[in-house]
């Protein structure tokens, strides 16, 4: 980086997310908390249901969405919580980077620790569920991504605006639940199609919601981030 | 040809009449509120005796004669709040915002009863209240989402930054309207086949017409009161103290 | 078709959920319309 001339959009979103990764990194006990908590939910939701196996079985695609979904809204909270503190959202304001590299930089940040929390809740869930990935491991990995990416795109925006305001525990989910229930669909369906095998084929057009919907929040995202950030 | 002829004339009327009401004296408001009070009577006599069963689903038919203008309603100024949203960002000013508020709690209140109407309807003829037929439930996710807006605007005490973030938020909301349909046709599917106006009893119709302009007449009325409304808040806000108001006189 | 026929795949009564549908339209917009007068607003005296 050159002195004087503000950082390119890329190069200012790969320094936000190196900072933001090692935040969470140097924060470890948030990160294992929210493991926790996800797995916490899947215990939940295994008594809830039952100790039926072939119903658990049968849920366990939503079983997982939920449980990262739950998970999320306190991890895209804290995201911003900690940039309140000592006003550190108004220091990167004020720096000569683009707010859209901070939507960027701010959404990847949130979409890796929810993949990571995926990841680490996956085996748990099987073993509870009693489920095996027929799919194998590849189409799991690209659900995993392109959910996690469904979440935090417009969980990442939801959450600098609820941050701002009045109830925003309360305000967040309230406004990120109803958008979301189409990637929670697609997501659940190609993990359960994954979990079960997929002899009708459905799996290309869930995985084609997922990404179409992606496209559309992160765009919409990058433009409209600068909005909610300004004055 | 004469149905974008149509729809071009309806959005002039529609848009001058409520022009009209926000502007004029509320002697106005007053009297299209009596006339969607003359239109709902009659349009209940022409949808309950009037119109003849349906072949096939009998007088709960007669239920249609008020859930579809509702629904048409809701679509109306969900369109509204869109188009307010999208228009507050490109060119900020304090109507639009008003607006915007004013066409999202009138949706979800014409939404509301559009949905338990839908609901109602269902009970004789599939048999269940809910059987998360696609555009009952994507109508369901919508009201949520827009309750969602509207606690947004309560929860924000900055006049500013309260109509900027809620038009992110209401633009956000539209896009996902169509996301929202496909993701719940795939998910599941079975809807009443709308029947063309031409299939139909001329008295259907009619009740049909009389409902649908009772309900054009209170959403005009009801729009523009709570327009009003929230610019007087506006104002409320943006005034100054009354310490500084009387110590600048 | 005989009327017996024609009358045999149509939906018989229902007139209660029809009174129940019209009676909560007209109770909800009765209902929105008073919240929305008392929220009207007043000139500050």
């Amino acid at each position: 980086m050159s002195a004087g001339r503000p950082p390119s959009l890329l190069g200012a979103t790969w320094v936000l997310v190196r900072k933001d990764l090692l935040l969470e990194w140097r924060t470890r006990a948030r990160a294992n908390a929210l493991v926790f908590f996800a797995l916490a939910t899947l215990l939940l939701f295994s008594f809830a249901l039952g100790p039926d196996t072939t119903i658990l079985r049968r849920a366990a695609g939503g079983t997982l969405w939920l449980a990262i979904l739950l998970a999320s809204v306190l991890a895209l909270g804290e995201s911003f919580r900690v940039e309140q503190e000592n006003a550190a959202l108004d220091g990167l304001r004020l720096a000569p980077a683009d707010a859209r590299a901070l939507f960027l930089a701010k959404s990847l940040a949130n979409a890796l620790l929810l993949m990571l929390l995926g990841a680490v809740i996956l085996p748990v869930l099987a073993a509870l569920a009693g489920v095996t990935l027929v799919q194998g491991p590849g189409p799991m990995a690209v659900v995993l991504v392109l959910g996690a990416l469904a979440i935090a795109g417009p969980g990442t925006l939801y959450a600098a605006i609820s941050s701002q305001a009045r109830a925003r525990d309360v305000l967040l989910p309230l406004l990120l639940f109803p958008l979301l229930i189409p990637a929670l669909v697609a997501a659940a369906k190609a993990t359960s199609l994954v979990f079960e095998g997929d002899p009708m084929l459905q799996f290309q057009s869930w995985l084609g919601l997922l990404a179409g919907f992606d496209l559309v929040y992160w765009s919409l995202g990058f433009v409209l981030f600068p909005r909610v950030l300004e004055d | 040809m004469t149905h974008a002829l149509f729809t071009v004339v309806g959005v002039a009327v529609v848009g001058g009449g409520l022009y009209a009401l926000v502007r004029g004296p509320a002697s106005w408001r007053a009297g299209v509120a009596v006339l969607a009070l003359v239109l709902l009577v009659s349009g209940a006599w022409y949808g309950l005796v009037q119109a003849p069963p349906d072949r096939e689903m009998g007088n709960v038919q007669r239920i249609m004669y008020v859930h579809v203008p509702a629904q048409w309603m809701a679509l109306m100024a969900v369109t509204l709040n869109f188009l307010c949203s999208v228009a507050y960002l490109f060119r900020p000013s304090w109507p639009k915002d008003a607006l915007a508020e004013a066409s999202a709690e009138v949706g979800l209140f014409f939404g509301a009863v559009g949905l338990v109407l839908g609901s109602i309807w269902g009970k004789p003829t599939w048999g269940v209240y809910w059987s998360w037929d696609p555009r009952l439930t994507s109508e369901a996710i919508l009201l949520v989402a827009y309750a969602g807006y509207l606690a947004l605007r309560r929860f924000i005490d900055d006049a500013e930054r309260r109509a900027v973030w809620s038009a992110v938020v209401g633009i956000i909301i539209a896009v996902d309207i169509p996301i929202i349909w496909f993701s719940v046709r795939w998910w599941r599917s079975l809807h009443q086949m709308q029947s063309s106006p031409s299939t139909v009893d001329p008295d259907m119709v009619r009740a049909l017409r009389w409902n649908a302009f009772a309900f054009l007449a209170l959403w005009l009325v009801f729009l523009s009161t709570r327009y009003l409304i929230a610019r007087a808040r506006t104002e409320r806000e943006m005034a100054p103290p009354p310490m500084v108001a009387e110590a600048a006189t | 078709m005989t009327p017996l026929l024609a009358e045999a795949g149509r939906i018989q009564g229902g007139w209660s959920y029809v009174w129940t549908a019209y009676g909560l339209t007209w109770s909800a917009l009765a209902l929105y319309a008073l919240s929305l007068w008392l929220r009207r607003p007043r000139k500050e005296p």
